[in-house]
């Protein structure tokens, strides 16, 4: 969650230095403090709730779109687990044997704040948002949970810290065997799902300005807006926390020792996860502002007809490599 | 009462209250909410039953992708106050009452008379997904198979359904609100 308002500054620097202009340059050094300034007047705008809404709904629906994002975060592990005073203390929050599973089940919850809101404003706009993101989310969530079990067959396991042990060894010494490379189409299709899930362009259609004025959050003001605009954000950052540990090795480096458990070797394995990321997300970014959006026939038609027969051929694929 | 009992009674009296609502609730979308709330109440009951498989399939499957489908169907219709029916007839609401009880008191019945004997100790990986895959892709694998079959016959089924008045000619030439989108 610390991590949005620095998102949001290298957001709009990287928009800047794609569109060739400057950026926010005024608050503080290169204008980091932007995201500060922002968030200190959106919370003092006024907060409405227009005529005709579901004021319940209305006011929940933020909540709801923020929180799966958060708890995301909490299952994924950051660094390797550190000793302290004698004991191994892992750099997780909430450790258990099924990691994998309740990333998905979390990704199919945060739709719910974008139907709910959209609904709830009575507004067409609002609705067809919240409509597309149901439609939307509810597509690429078959393809992503296709991609994720051609992983979970070459690890063997739906424990996340399991993946990541399986993806410390190389070949020839020096590439990594992430499963990026293991399984490259698995790869890429989380990615595109990832940002189907996101709702980042080219896939923002449950906002898109062009046809929807704001889509779902048409209505919304204030800090309910900022919420909804914190929860695309939280999303994007445990998006590519969970590719990271999926498919990049999580926090390990070919030829890292496994079994070292020095703070500060767990240190430096926070920060290997932390540089993966970044990448990740700088991607993020520079996809959303060189990309243009897809039209819904085109999205449903590239998640139903493409995504999801290439997940299963995949999946059939690794069964026959597995077996022979 | 240590603390798993504890969130044991927490989560069924969650599910009890979600349930409730969901039937007690005028509006579609309240009553679909409360539903989330029920799903994900029992699948906190199952974790704490030491199912966690269990659990995570209720909240991926039933609270993550088919209530989705259901505020769909919801949204889409957006009814009207008036759309909604008015309060039902009382000989009505009197026979639904005689019959929810009866259930109830049949239910009760059945479970007070149930010789429960203490469960026998299950091994720490009970329930987890390494468990429960291998029973079921060895003792139980037929049975599994034909589940499959049975869903995958249902799943073209409804696919033929939707598709059937595709094949005709549109009398217009542009069907209002595209019809390929659900």
């Amino acid at each position: 969650m610390q991590v949005v308002p620095v998102l949001v500054w290298v957001e709009r620097k990287v928009s800047a230095w794609i569109q060739d202009r400057v950026g926010p340059n005024r608050v503080g050094p290169l204008g980091l403090f932007q995201p500060l300034a922002d968030a200190i007047k959106l919370l003092f705008k006024e907060d409405v709730v227009p005529e005709g809404t579901d004021r319940f709904l209305f006011i929940l629906a933020p909540a709801v779109a923020f929180a799966p994002a958060a708890l995301l975060a909490t299952v994924i592990p950051f660094g390797q687990p550190m000793m302290v005073d004698g004991e191994l203390l892992p750099l997780q929050v909430c450790r258990g044997n099924v990691g994998v599973l309740l990333t998905l089940a979390l990704t199919g919850f945060s739709v719910y704040g974008l139907a709910f809101g959209g609904w709830a404003s009575n507004n067409k706009y609002a609705m067809l948002g919240g409509l597309r993101a149901g439609a939307q989310m509810l597509s690429y969530e078959i393809a992503m949970g296709l991609a994720l079990v051609s992983v979970l067959m070459t690890a063997g396991s739906v424990d996340l810290n399991v993946i990541v042990l399986d993806q410390t060894g190389t070949w020839g010494g020096f590439i990594p065997k992430w499963n990026a490379l293991r399984q490259p189409l698995a790869f890429v299709l989380f990615f595109i799902a990832a940002f189907a899930e996101t709702n980042r362009l080219p896939f923002d259609l449950p906002e898109c300005e062009a046809e929807l004025v704001g889509g779902y959050h048409t209505e919304y003001s204030s800090m309910k807006f900022s919420l909804f605009f914190l929860a695309e954000y939280a999303a994007m950052f445990a998006s590519c926390c969970l590719i990271t540990t999926l498919f990049l090795g999580g926090w390990s480096l070919p030829g890292m020792d496994v079994h070292n458990h020095s703070p500060f070797f767990s240190l430096l394995t926070v920060a290997v996860f932390f540089a993966k990321v970044s990448v990740l997300l700088f991607f993020f970014i520079v996809v959303r502002w060189t990309l243009p959006r897809f039209r819904f026939d085109q999205l449903m038609h590239l998640g139903w007809k493409t995504m999801i027969p290439l997940g299963l051929a995949n999946i059939l694929f690794t069964g026959a490599m597995a077996q022979g | 009462m240590n603390l798993r009992d504890a969130f044991f009674v927490v989560f069924s009296f969650l599910a009890i209250f979600g349930a409730f609502l969901t039937v007690t609730r005028r509006h579609p979308m309240y009553s679909a909410l409360s539903l989330i709330l029920f799903f994900g109440a029992i699948s906190g009951v199952m974790m704490v039953l030491a199912a966690p498989f269990l659990a995570l399939m209720q909240l991926m499957v039933y609270a993550g992708a088919i209530l989705v489908l259901f505020l769909f169907v919801i949204m889409l219709l957006s009814l009207k106050e008036s759309e909604l029916g008015g309060e039902r007839p009382w000989p009505l609401k009197l026979l639904a009452g005689i019959g929810s009880t009866v259930l109830f008191g049949l239910l009760a019945a059945a479970i007070l008379r149930a010789p429960f004997s203490p469960a026998p100790p299950v091994p720490g990986t009970f329930g987890s997904p390494d468990a429960v895959g291998t029973v079921m892709f060895s003792e139980f694998v037929l049975p599994f198979e034909v589940v499959s079959v049975l869903i995958l016959a249902a799943t073209m089924g409804a696919v033929i359904l939707a598709k059937r008045h595709l094949d005709r000619p549109a009398p217009q030439a542009d069907p209002p609100g595209g019809g390929h989108h659900g």
